[in-house]
């Protein structure tokens, strides 16, 4: 008989049920081998912290509790009430970058923005996320400082209000 | 690089931190496809002993305990030879899909298994009959990923005994090709055990 993976009861704003599931914690060697790997092919990210029981949508819409696969995530940014951004010169800090690959159908990674560089050249990479990598580490990077797999940042999203 | 050393390398630390940077099934095989460890075994899956060598050695790591609530270390390593054997031989995949969703403490391998055991999911189109009585009035039992074909018996079987067993209890909704296999357009019918289809 095959084990059913636990979940935790997650909502949006709007009622829908997250989907979600809770994972035990990876082996400390092998996340210390993710980190050493990681660092060594991209030097210039930040590691915050690492943990293989949540992943970059756990991060960005479950605090860190559990893994909520990327294909919900439009679902549960609109559910709570975000709108989406015509563009990266609109994103603060704050805001939610999602991004997908050649394929493009559904997200393949999400991060929050935590700087804008406000003095820059044309088409420098201006923003600095905070974001989990797989069930990997979590790290700051500029936007475009990402594993190839994830593609490209396309989608910036907001929850801010300015009544 | 040949079979053996395509294992290794995909049981060492780095092939888990690699593969861990995907946040979904689908990146995850975004990432083990192309990567050569898992190109090269698929390759040798056509030389003989290979396949079973890679059925064996998932069985094997399934059996190992992880360390107390942490994940089972070779999590990465089972999904990957689950891929491959799912590839290359889907009867092998089937039997280690089973052992690993007897365990716990597992992510990419149970994901996988998932697929290979859930019709619904994995919509291969495709199944082959394991059990076939040459008496029309019995109903057939089959299964939409994976199973045994132990009937040559099946070759002299015309349409219309299909015809007869799709009033039976399993709809078998598709032709027979010649190559014994069963294109099964209603992929996701639940797969019955012997015990229950012939009851």
């Amino acid at each position: 008989m095959a084990e059913e993976v636990e979940s935790l009861l997650l909502e949006t704003r709007d009622r829908w049920k997250i989907p979600n599931d809770f994972c035990c914690e990876r082996n400390p060697a092998a996340l210390r081998a993710a980190r050493q790997l990681w660092e060594g092919l991209f030097p210039d990210i930040r590691f915050r912290s690492i943990s293989g029981t949540y992943n970059c949508v756990g991060l960005v819409v479950a605090s860190r509790r559990v893994i909520v696969l990327p294909e919900h995530l439009e679902r549960i940014l609109t559910g709570d009430g975000y709108r989406r951004l015509r563009g990266p010169e609109e994103a603060e800090h704050g805001d939610v970058v999602v991004y997908q690959d050649e394929e493009g159908a559904e997200p393949t990674h999400v991060g929050i923005v935590v700087r804008k560089n406000l003095i820059s050249h044309a088409d420098e990479d201006t923003l600095t996320i905070l974001s989990k990598w797989g069930r990997d580490g979590e790290y700051e990077h500029k936007s475009r400082c990402v594993p190839e797999v994830y593609g490209r940042p396309t989608q910036y999203w907001t929850d801010r209000r300015d009544p | 690089m040949n079979a053996a050393e395509a294992m290794n390398l995909i049981e060492a630390p780095e092939f888990c931190a690699h593969v861990n940077i995907a946040s979904s099934l689908r990146v995850f095989l975004k990432v083990i496809i192309p990567h050569t460890a898992i190109k090269s075994l698929l390759d040798s899956m056509k030389t003989p002993g290979v396949p079973e060598a890679v059925l064996n050695r998932t069985l094997q790591l399934v059996q190992n305990d992880p360390e107390d609530e942490y994940e089972h270390p070779a999590d990465a390593a089972m999904a990957a030879y689950l891929w491959v054997l799912g590839e290359a031989h889907p009867e092998y995949a089937k039997i280690a899909a089973e052992a690993v969703r007897s365990r716990r403490q597992l992510w990419w391998s149970r994901q996988i298994a998932d697929r290979l055991m859930d019709p619904r999911r994995f919509h291969s189109q495709s199944g082959l009959i394991f059990y076939c009585p040459v008496e029309s009035a019995h109903p057939v039992s089959y299964s939409s990923d994976a199973g045994i074909l132990p009937f040559a018996m099946a070759l002299p079987l015309s349409k219309s005994f299909w015809g007869g067993a799709a009033g039976g209890r399993i709809v078998i909704n598709t032709h027979f090709d010649e190559r014994k296999v069963f294109f099964n357009r209603g992929a996701g019918s639940t797969r019955q055990s012997l015990a229950e289809a012939i009851t």
